[in-house]
């Protein structure tokens, strides 16, 4: 009988217990159910509104001030992650409201935390173009970049042109009548070929030459100011988002190789690259170190031998020793050795 | 009394001697001048060979004595526009006789700047890049442009009212003296014969080049010192820079004519031309655009310190207090001052005391030019210490052999080619005797009227203008 | 019609017409809603050319007087006198003639010489990579902790084959405001208004479609302007023949690389284009011991160190990101994240830095040697 009784009671106590628990627990952040909702679509460059309903798992009551996170996963450079996006809480009425702007074409996979486990959404953006823009610059205002030097320029040399047109006139002025032997000796001189070929054609020709120079100049100057158009770069590829300059591989090189290729440094850096060559081949001077134990590179690198000098371990650590034997293994395979 | 007949055969036959005589002391002057030249030619060929690196200048201060020299020679040139072209065109009589020498000494100052830009490439054997590559929107472009119009507008504006002085040297020099120089002259002279035709033609030319060469000497200018105020650096940032320069281009030219004007008048005797008188108009000019300079430098000095920005301070110390110190009131006193306090004291109103102040100007504008140059670069963009600037002596050996270079070119022209405008200042005397103007009363110059006035009507005109 | 006795005041009636064609060809565009010069240009010389017929036509009945001529070749009224209707005409005709077609020309060779961005462009799936730079002044300490000179100048040093002043990135020390110092690597700025781009005469100096700026050392006359130009002194001369491991000078030279160095042309930090290109973040990123700087893409607004991925606008925006002297519009690719090393335990009065070693200074044969 008392068992029983004892029983029962210990059955309310639990109940009451579990309750408590439970409606604590809520309170808690524990059991929140999440609803999340993303427009269908969305274009390039557009701010779309993520929305995260928290109501009470329990209760079915909304909840305020919840702290969602949302995180976008992505992959850029060869790493590959979830970035979080920021933070949103949610209002009396148990929304929260993230503004998220769509940088990427493709499929966009957002996962907010905060309910019981990860929400994800997922939604497409098809549409859209290029987004950054350059700023217009000189370009803004007309004329500033070349259209006013083109002009000033232009006006001088035509008016000098013009000048060189009287110059010529002066040297083909009619001979003085009245005077016989200057008439017969400026007949000479129009006969020795000097009609044209004398300084004010000259004058002219060389200003003529100069002023299509200068056109020339203006004509073929690229109108780069400012980063707006960017010509004159065909040299190397141009690297887009999507399509043929991609740059699929593009990542940091797993840690082994960083490490070895700080080690190429420090093997320049401390000096060893003077007698071992510096892709640790080997000189006339000393051997190539590239197929040597781990062992022996720490006790030579330490105490020195004859013709190299010692290191200690304020001059060279332990982690760039390591390193500069991560190069000389690097430098093993690439030597065949 | 002297006839205008006579006259014109006094004047020309002073116009002549230069080419016509030379002495023992001329060839001494330009062989020394040659072989300054020549040592800065050698100290040039081992800048090209070497590279930059035998110069002063480092990545920090980047620019030093060959900008220098650059901007000083195109501000020395605007001596030829400011007297021939602004007088010519305000109508002012007195400026005829030093017209040549002007218009000499603005297209010899422009080559040598446009050396110096030249001299200061790193890469010269890319000089063609400028014009196979060359973008409008850069100021260097603006500069080619500007210097290229400007040399070629100069040169055309020189050579124009040479015309008939050089038809008169051909006629004047025998044949048998020198064949290539009469050849010379000849092909220079395209078959001048003073008709009415030709002079109508040549006098059309003459003045629409000396409004045309107005323009263009402001804008050369002013292009060059958007060279510096195109950059952000803050010492350069400045909107007053192109009249500023513009205003000391003109200040170190009239100091540069003067200079110039007295050397050879002492030389080739040209008393009887260039007067004091001559010196007077051109110290008071000088000192005008002195006033001009010392109020720019107040409106820009005092503009920067009222707010002292950051970086002003460091400026200013430099350019006020510190390392800079000397140039700043050397130039300030020395060449600003200078030429306006002597211009108010008499005694010192004379041509010693003007072509003294005149010095004191072409120094203290080159001391101007450097310190722009170098204070500008100087003031650290980042947490840096600043560095110096000394040049060395491969710079200083360009920049020897630029002066000598200039005054080369000065000397040899003197050689052979009139000095002053006969044509004109006969023109202009044959006026003056039919109008009778008497405004030279006034001035001390005296002795040319009291020579020359004639005391019966004016000779009939024999090649005057129609 | 006696010219000499023509006034000033005649005279400038007679250009007069041209002047009136000038404005009402610009009100004729401001009202038909044509912006920009070349169409302005066009509708002057249209306007201009049938004044000039028209005041031509006009002026043939006057145009028989006999030039007489004034005493004195020289003042302005001369000068009036002597650009009379005609000339002024054939001035503005030439004028015309000269400038005209120059509004036309350079498009032309531009279309010509196919001198466009390329087609693919404008198509949505080939957005173009704008690339930037983060770097994290909070795990930067100037690699005191690491006890070397700093990792991201070595690494590029050696990378680049630099010679020996220059520092493309390079780490200065800052005064703080309160004590203490706190270092701030500086590579080049990759500005979008980049001074220097702006004033080379050449173009030797560029902005790619990437938003890098280049230099084409094959190009650069070495005029030095970009220099003078650079607010943040990342512009490095070759005053001599440069210092540089032999290695460099069996290299075929590539702008992107700027290997070999070459005398008299500037060089600068290039956001290595070469090493993204064969899958590598650029140097100084691999070499930084506290993956304090990012390397990312405006476009798709994404940045990594090499472990980790962050939104380049989050991650700017929560950590307060700034640019260097933003007040100059110069608009800089790097963002930086305000610190001193406290993330990797550095205390600010913790001051200074090993210097930069280039090691192949003493063993490059025929370099010069030249400072800062």
């Amino acid at each position: 009988m008392t068992v029983r009784r004892l029983g029962r009671w210990a059955t309310i106590v639990l109940l009451v217990v579990g309750f408590v628990l439970l409606g604590s627990g809520g309170a808690l952040a524990d059991h929140w159910t999440v609803e999340v909702s993303a427009p269908e679509e969305g274009a390039l460059g557009e701010t779309i509104q993520l929305t995260a309903t928290v109501h009470d798992a329990a209760t079915g009551e909304p909840v305020e001030s919840a702290e969602l996170v949302f995180f976008s996963s992505v992959a850029f450079a060869g790493v590959g992650g979830d970035i979080e996006l920021g933070e949103a809480l949610t209002n009396d009425l148990g929304v929260a409201v993230f503004d998220y702007e769509l940088r990427k074409l493709g499929t966009h996979t957002i996962t907010i935390e905060g309910g019981d486990e990860p929400n994800i959404l997922s939604f497409p953006v098809t549409i859209g173009g290029q987004l950054y823009q350059s700023p217009e610059g000189i370009n803004l205002i007309p004329g500033a970049g070349g259209w006013v030097v083109t002009l000033v320029i232009g006006s001088i040399w035509v008016i000098m042109i013009i000048v060189g047109v009287a110059v010529i006139r002066v040297s083909r002025g009619s001979p003085p009548a009245d005077n016989e032997a200057e008439a017969e000796e400026d007949q000479q001189e129009r006969s020795t070929g000097t009609k044209w070929l004398n300084t004010a054609t000259m004058v002219t020709a060389v200003m003529v030459i100069v002023a299509g120079g200068i056109v020339a100049l203006l004509i073929r100057s690229p109108n780069t100011h400012h980063n707006r158009d960017p010509v004159g770069y065909d040299r190397s590829a141009v690297a887009f988002v999507e399509g043929a300059y991609a740059y699929p591989d593009f990542g940091l090189a797993d840690d082994a190789a960083a490490e070895a290729e700080i080690g190429r440094g420090l093997f320049v850096t401390f000096g060893c690259a003077g007698c071992h060559g510096v892709d640790a081949e080997g000189t006339t001077t000393a051997k190539s170190p590239a197929s040597a134990s781990y062992d022996w590179v720490r006790q030579v690198i330490r105490n020195g031998q004859p013709g190299m000098p010692s290191y200690s371990e304020q001059e060279l650590s332990d982690t760039q020793l390591n390193e500069i034997f991560a190069f000389l293994a690097e430098a093993r395979g690439e030597l065949g050795g | 009394m002297e006839s205008v007949n006579d006259w014109q055969a006094r004047l020309e036959d002073t116009t002549l001697d230069p080419a016509r005589k030379t002495t023992r002391n001329y060839y001494a002057f330009l062989f020394f001048l040659l072989a300054v030249t020549g040592w800065g030619v050698y100290a040039y060929s081992l800048q090209v060979r070497r590279g930059l690196v035998v110069t002063g200048m480092s990545d920090r201060i980047s620019w030093g004595l060959y900008i220098t020299m650059f901007v000083f020679f195109i501000g020395i040139s605007h001596a030829g526009t400011l007297i021939s072209a602004i007088l010519r065109v305000s109508h002012a009589g007195w400026r005829t006789p030093v017209t040549r020498m002007a218009e000499f000494i603005t297209a010899v100052a422009l080559i040598t700047g446009a050396f110096f830009v030249i001299v200061d490439l790193g890469r010269p054997d890319r000089l063609i890049n400028v014009l196979v590559f060359g973008r409008w929107q850069s100021p260097i472009v603006w500069d080619v442009l500007a210097v290229t119009t400007y040399l070629t507008a100069s040169v055309v504006y020189l050579y124009l009212p040479m015309v008939p002085d050089l038809a008169f040297f051909r006629d004047r020099q025998a044949p048998w003296v020198s064949r290539p120089k009469h050849m010379l002259y000849r092909i220079l002279a395209i078959n001048w014969r003073g008709t009415s035709d030709q002079k109508r033609h040549l006098r059309r030319a003459i003045s629409i080049m000396m409004i045309l060469i107005i323009p263009i000497a402001v804008s050369v200018h002013t292009v060059v010192s958007w060279i510096f105020a195109m950059t952000l650096r803050e010492a350069w940032n400045s909107t007053i820079f192109g009249f500023f320069f513009v205003a000391g281009a003109i200040f170190s030219g009239i100091a540069t004519l003067i200079v110039v004007m007295a050397i050879l008048r002492r030389v080739y005797h040209l008393e009887e031309y260039i007067t004091p008188r001559h010196f007077l108009y051109l110290g008071y000019l000088m000192a005008a655009m002195g006033g001009v300079m010392i109020y720019a430098n107040l409106s820009e000095y005092i503009t920067a310190g009222f707010k002292f920005e950051e970086g002003t301070e460091f400026l200013f110390r430099q350019l006020f207090i510190d390392e800079f110190a000397p140039y700043f009131w050397f130039y300030f006193i020395g060449g600003l001052m200078t030429p306006v306090v002597f211009m108010f004291i008499r005694r010192l109103r004379t041509i010693g005391g003007i072509v003294t102040a005149a010095v004191f100007v072409d120094l203290g504008m080159w001391v101007e030019r450097y310190f722009i140059v170098v204070t500008g670069l100087r003031a650290p963009l980042l947490p840096y210490e600043p560095v110096n600037y000394a040049p060395t002596w491969v710079e200083w050996s360009i920049t020897a052999g630029g002066f000598a270079f200039f005054a080369l070119l000065i000397t040899l022209f003197v050689k052979a080619f009139p000095i002053m405008a006969v044509w004109e200042m006969t023109e202009e005397r044959r006026e003056e005797f039919e109008e009778m103007v008497e405004y030279e009363h006034e001035f001390d110059g005296e002795e040319i009227l009291a020579s020359g006035v004639p005391d019966s009507a004016p000779e009939p005109e024999t090649g005057g203008p129609p | 019609m006696n010219r000499s006795s023509r006034s000033l005041s005649e005279t400038i009636r007679a250009v007069g017409p041209l002047w009136l064609a000038v404005m009402s060809s610009a009100l004729l565009a401001a009202a038909a809603g044509i912006r920009g010069l070349p169409g302005l240009l066009l509708i002057t010389i249209g306007v201009g050319t049938a004044v000039a017929v028209f005041a031509r036509l006009r002026n043939r009945q006057t145009s028989q007087t006999v030039v007489a001529h004034d005493a004195t070749g020289g003042n302005l009224q001369v000068l009036l006198r002597m650009i009379d209707r005609r000339t002024a005409i054939r001035m503005f005709g030439m004028s015309a003639l000269f400038i005209g077609p120059m509004g036309g020309v350079p498009r032309a060779l531009e279309l010509l010489a196919g001198q466009q961005v390329p087609e693919e462009t404008q198509s949505p799936f080939s957005r173009i990579r704008q690339w930037a730079m983060i770097i994290d002044l909070r795990y930067c300490d100037g690699c005191q902790s690491v006890g070397s000179p700093p990792r991201c100048t070595a690494a590029c040093v050696e990378g680049h084959l630099l010679p020996e002043p220059m520092q493309w990135i390079e780490v200065f020390e800052d005064e703080l405001e309160g004590e203490g110092t706190r270092f701030i690597p500086i590579p080049c700025q990759h500005c979008q208004n980049p001074p220097c781009v702006n004033v080379c005469p050449v173009g030797a100096t560029f902005s790619t479609p990437e938003g890098l700026v280049l230099i084409d050392q094959e190009r650069c006359i070495g005029c030095r302007i970009c220099m003078a130009a650079c607010p943040y002194d990342r512009r490095f001369f070759n005053w001599g023949e440069p210092p540089v491991p032999p290695e460099a000078h069996l290299a075929k030279y590539n702008l992107e690389a700027q290997v070999p160095a070459l005398k008299g042309t500037v060089m600068k930090c290039d956001f290595c284009p070469d090493m993204v290109r064969a899958g590598t973040l650029p140097y100084c990123i691999q070499a930084c011991p506290n993956q304090a700087i990012y390397y990312g893409d405006l476009e798709e607004d994404i940045a990594t160190n090499g472990r980790q991925l962050v939104s380049m606008a989050a991650f700017s925006a929560e950590h307060n990101a700034f640019i260097l002297k933003e007040e100059l519009g110069t608009q800089p690719r790097v963002f930086y994240i305000p610190g001193h090393g406290e993330a990797v335990g550095r205390v600010p009065s913790r001051t200074g830095r090993l210097p930069t070693v280039w090691p192949w200074t003493r063993t490059a044969p025929g370099g010069d040697v030249w400072s800062r």
